[in-house]
């Protein structure tokens, strides 16, 4: 009785396991180039050590791209071809992150349509589905893979999509910064700061300090003011 | 599907500068003396000093003397306020209902809840040093760890005042 029992809880975690491997080989496939790029980014990230800041900067990148916009009118050479990369690399990150929630949006379309092909157990069975206990096994192996199915994608969408976010976070921590060493040294906006009342050689946090005090009616205000937390 | 840009080894000497500008720079005197006096402070317990860093702005050490008024009741402000020196007066409806002395917080019923302030704050010795700061809750993303440890501190601290007034209450019941 003993030995049937253990050879039967045997066969059952052998099933899982299989089940668990098959998972998570389509969800690897199914990410592999998402998860490719991150890795490669925050390779390059940690062999030069540079920051992976832990303030929230993903936000900021609206005010900075409006803000660079704002100085290329005044001095266009201070769009160098590091600032030009970077501002292309937060975009492609960007659409990668956003692409890459949207594919999430409807799972139960990708198991059906997807995994239910790739998935050699599953085809098997229902290639001999002869009589009504095997289409009842295989609904409830369906059911199983279903569940399982779920908590691999989610972990993994969950791993994909913080790595994807801390490089984001980086590159606009580093956007930010030369924007202004730039700035920094331009001539013409050093005037214009002058005009609009900024002593030169400035940064995000004052010059958001300085907007707030102009834009307490505007419906910019808020979202400044959340900008400006991020400096402290 | 297009791979990010690479750099060239100048771009990254640029990257390298940035970041050693930015070891050396911003740490505001304020954060650095936050610093200094964290592990004093309960409601920081269990949290990195880079995290606390990151979730925490406005912050600000200041001095007031006898009598000043720190918060007034039903005002609106997300300002929350540990007392490193001195003894501060707690009066809700014109009567005196408490007193705060060091190492006590208040305001953190306003900052978690978004309500008025529900009594005055008044100095009740000299040379009252207080530490004030706010919650940036938009940092869900990076600090979601952190964040929980901080309101699971404040929500204890809020649970031990209820006891204390509980308590305080139980007694002059039976008297």
């Amino acid at each position: 009785m003993d030995n049937n029992y253990n050879n039967k809880a045997c066969l059952c975690s052998s099933i899982e396991n299989s089940i668990d491997e098959e998972i998570s080989d389509f969800v690897q496939e199914l990410y592999i180039k998402i998860e490719e790029i991150a890795k490669k980014e925050l390779y390059f990230i940690e062999i030069n050590r540079l920051i992976i800041p832990k303030e929230n900067y993903l936000f900021l990148f609206d005010f900075l791209d409006s803000l660079l916009n704002s100085f290329i009118k005044i001095d266009y050479e201070i769009e160098t071809p590091l600032i030009k990369k970077l501002y292309q690399d937060i975009k492609l990150i960007q659409k990668l992150h956003h692409n890459y929630k949207d594919i999430h949006l409807d799972m139960y379309q990708i198991f059906n349509k997807r995994f239910l092909h790739y998935s050699n157990i599953l085809r098997y069975l229902k290639r001999n589905l002869t009589d009504q206990k095997t289409r009842d096994d295989y609904k409830k192996l369906k059911l199983l893979y279903y569940e399982k199915f779920l908590n691999q994608l989610e972990y993994k969408r969950k791993e994909n999509s913080m790595m994807l976010l801390s490089v984001l976070n980086s590159k606009i921590f580093y956007f930010d910064r030369l924007i202004w060493k730039e700035a920094n040294k331009s001539f013409k906006i050093e005037k214009y700061l002058d005009i609009i009342g900024i002593q030169y050689s400035v940064n995000s946090k004052e010059y958001l300090g300085f907007r707030l005090k102009d834009e307490i009616n505007s419906k910019n205000y808020l979202y400044l003011e959340k900008c400006l937390r991020v400096y402290k | 599907m297009n791979s990010v840009t690479p750099y060239t080894k100048e771009e990254i000497r640029e990257f390298l500068k940035i970041t050693d500008d930015a070891y050396q720079d911003e740490q505001s005197i304020s954060l650095r003396k936050l610093m200094t006096v964290k592990d004093r402070i309960d409601i920081f317990k269990g949290i990195e000093a880079e995290e606390l860093k990151a979730i925490i702005y406005d912050l600000k050490f200041i001095k007031y003397n006898f009598g000043d008024t720190i918060i007034k009741q039903n005002e609106i402000s997300s300002e929350i306020f540990f007392i490193i020196t001195g003894v501060c007066k707690v009066i809700h409806n014109g009567k005196e209902v408490g007193v705060l002395k060091s190492k006590d917080i208040f305001g953190e019923a306003g900052a978690i809840f978004e309500i008025k302030r529900n009594a005055t704050v008044r100095c009740a010795s000299n040379d009252v040093t207080l530490l004030s700061f706010c919650i940036d809750n938009n940092n869900m993303e990076f600090c979601a760890d952190s964040l929980a440890i901080l309101y699971k501190n404040l929500a204890f601290q809020i649970n031990h005042k209820l006891q204390e007034l509980n308590y305080h209450y139980s007694i002059k019941g039976h008297i």
